[in-house]
């Protein structure tokens, strides 16, 4: 037993999995052949939903209770509240089948990934909007605030310069924390729009007692997760200068 | 330097800054917070007027007043004016006053830890402001802020200006602070409580730091605080302000030597003092008002030892004792 368990974490730090008990390939070499695109996915997922939370984070911070501010609301209850693969789903209706835009599945190019990462990002975008939103008025409620102010700075120096600087630290904390998540593949929307992603890897894996499949996709989603985690980190460091690494 | 000047000649006398029966009341859910009740005020370049009185008796608004940063609502502006060099300050636009404000108007805070950006190093917090209001290039900025550092004690440092707040220690962070306010040549710096945050040792250095600025650069200085024993060390003037009120004002020495509001003169016999050893302290009973609900009459008379009837029922009017000492209250003659 034992002597078996240090064997299989040897060959774990070689990177090597074993063969997968279905296909008879190697674990490792099927992780790999999906990582790609369950990568490209999270990272484009991430990226929107950066890209659509943070400004309208500050916004809503910024102009508290103005017409921007209950946008941004109205957004964020309805991107937690509306399920991902519903409005995957619906976005196929609309986008590829109605107006045919996009392809309905298939992978291989970066259209196939548009839909399935706006589905992806939306959910996320709408927890990091509401995050960005109190993390910037907290910061906005600072003394330091105050002090830019009466140094005479333009609002916009106060707010974007001043505040947002330390405002966007804890948002970065849980965007690569939801990015480490991503990256263990989404099922549901993998899924939805038939990609062969990590996500749907896995899922066969455990309908069909896998075992070795299923073993090396959780040490290695732990170890991307803690890569990710540790990156995330090192970031962090750059961003706020109280964290210095020496 | 004691400053004897009639009320007449103050107004020849080119004041940098003149509040003339300033009242601010704040209007909230709960009630209307009437801050300051026509408050009278004068400074002139090279001069540090002290402002004194116990928290919320109005002194922070006073100063966010002066610097256009009362937020109106919730804020409203009842009556009185801020002249700064003879010009209106009150209802002058935002863009305007920004202009003003760290460029001809700086403010040094109480906590220097709370009050620098912690994100920012402190070079860039002092050359933002040289960039913005001077319009330099960030070379000649930084030559200039280092200039500025040596000015307030902490010399010609790179290192300095290359560090995050955190990096400084107490002492350093308030004389950096200071160097962010005065980097622009303000004629007037208000002081909000420079030293309250700081050890002993190094309160005596700050207000050394603050009396050659005065010196060198001839700038008035509002200097606010509730420490007398500070204000002694300091001030050429002195007003005592309570619940939103100037009840007395004079120069440094008329106003220790020859105290004549009773409010003074608690206030004077709650300072810790050698002279005074092994007797006991006396505080004064009871808390500053609310601003919401004001005693009528004398606002310090439920406070007072001295009280009468007539305290009670009239606010008493600021009256002259000569040599520009000023006092509100019905019982000194």
């Amino acid at each position: 037993m034992l002597t078996q368990y240090l064997q299989w974490i040897w060959d774990v730090f070689r990177f090597d999995f074993g063969t997968s008990m279905t296909s008879g390939r190697q674990v490792s070499d099927l992780i790999m052949e999906r990582f790609p695109l369950t990568l490209s996915l999270a990272v484009l997922g991430i990226l929107l939903s950066i890209i659509i939370a943070i400004p309208l984070g500050v916004i809503s911070a910024v102009r508290r209770w103005s017409f921007w501010d209950y946008l941004g609301m109205l957004f964020s209850q309805a991107g937690m509240a509306i399920p991902s693969f519903w409005l995957g789903i619906l976005l196929l209706l609309l986008l590829s089948i109605k107006y045919r835009v996009f392809p309905l599945f298939g992978s291989g190019s970066i259209n196939h990934l548009i839909l399935p990462s706006i589905s992806l990002g939306i959910a996320r975008a709408a927890v990091l909007l509401r995050l960005t939103r109190a993390s910037m008025v907290e910061e906005l409620s600072k003394e330091y605030v105050v002090t830019a102010r009466a140094k005479g700075l333009t609002e916009r120096m106060v707010n974007y310069k001043h505040a947002l600087k330390n405002a966007l630290l804890p948002v970065i904390t849980i965007a690569g924390i939801q990015l480490g998540y991503m990256l263990g593949g989404a099922i549901i929307i993998e899924q939805v729009f038939s990609l062969p992603g990590l996500g749907r890897l896995f899922l066969f894996a455990v309908y069909q007692r896998d075992f070795p499949l299923i073993q090396g996709g959780v040490v290695f989603v732990a170890f991307v997760f803690s890569f990710i985690n540790f990156a995330v980190d090192i970031l962090y460091s750059v961003l706020n200068p109280k964290i210095r690494i020496t | 330097m004691a400053i004897n000047q009639d009320s007449t000649l103050s107004i020849t006398n080119n004041n940098l800054l003149e509040i003339k029966n300033l009242d601010v009341s704040f209007i909230q859910a709960r009630g209307t917070a009437h801050a300051l009740r026509g408050i009278d005020l004068t400074i002139s370049s090279g001069e540090i007027l002290a402002l004194v009185g116990e928290s919320g008796s109005g002194k922070t608004v006073t100063s966010m007043s002066i610097m256009g940063l009362v937020p109106t609502p919730p804020a409203r502006f009842n009556a009185g004016s801020l002249l700064f060099r003879g010009d209106e300050l009150i209802g002058r636009p935002h863009a305007e006053m920004r202009k003003i404000r760290g460029n001809e108007i700086a403010m040094v805070f109480q906590e220097p830890a709370k009050y620098l950006n912690p994100s920012l190093k402190i070079g860039e917090q002092i050359t933002e402001m040289l960039i913005l209001h001077l319009g330099m290039s960030s070379q000649q900025a930084e030559e200039k802020a280092l200039a500025f550092l040596d000015v307030v004690g902490l010399g010609k440092s790179r290192r300095v200006l290359n560090a995050y707040p955190h990096e400084l220690s107490g002492g350093m962070k308030q004389r950096a602070m200071i160097a962010m306010a005065i980097c622009c040549n303000p004629s007037l710096l208000i002081a909000d409580e420079p030293t309250t945050a700081l050890d002993v040792t190094l309160q005596l250095q700050i207000l050394k730091l603050i009396r050659n600025l005065k010196k060198t650069f001839s700038m008035g200085i509002l200097f606010i605080s509730h420490n007398l024993g500070v204000v002694r060390e300091i001030a050429d003037r002195v007003a005592v302000i309570y619940a939103g009120k100037i009840v007395e004002s004079a120069a440094n020495k008329t106003l220790f030597e020859n105290t004549l509001h009773p409010y003074t003169s608690a206030l004077l016999q709650s300072i810790p003092d050698a002279e005074k050893r092994g007797q006991r302290l006396r505080a004064i009973p009871g808390n500053v008002p609310d601003a919401e609900n004001i005693p009528k009459g004398c606002s310090f008379h439920p406070r007072c030892a001295l009280a009468s009837d007539k305290c009670s029922r009239e606010i008493p009017l600021t009256r002259d004792y000569g040599n520009g000492h000023f006092a509100a209250c019905h019982i000194i003659h």
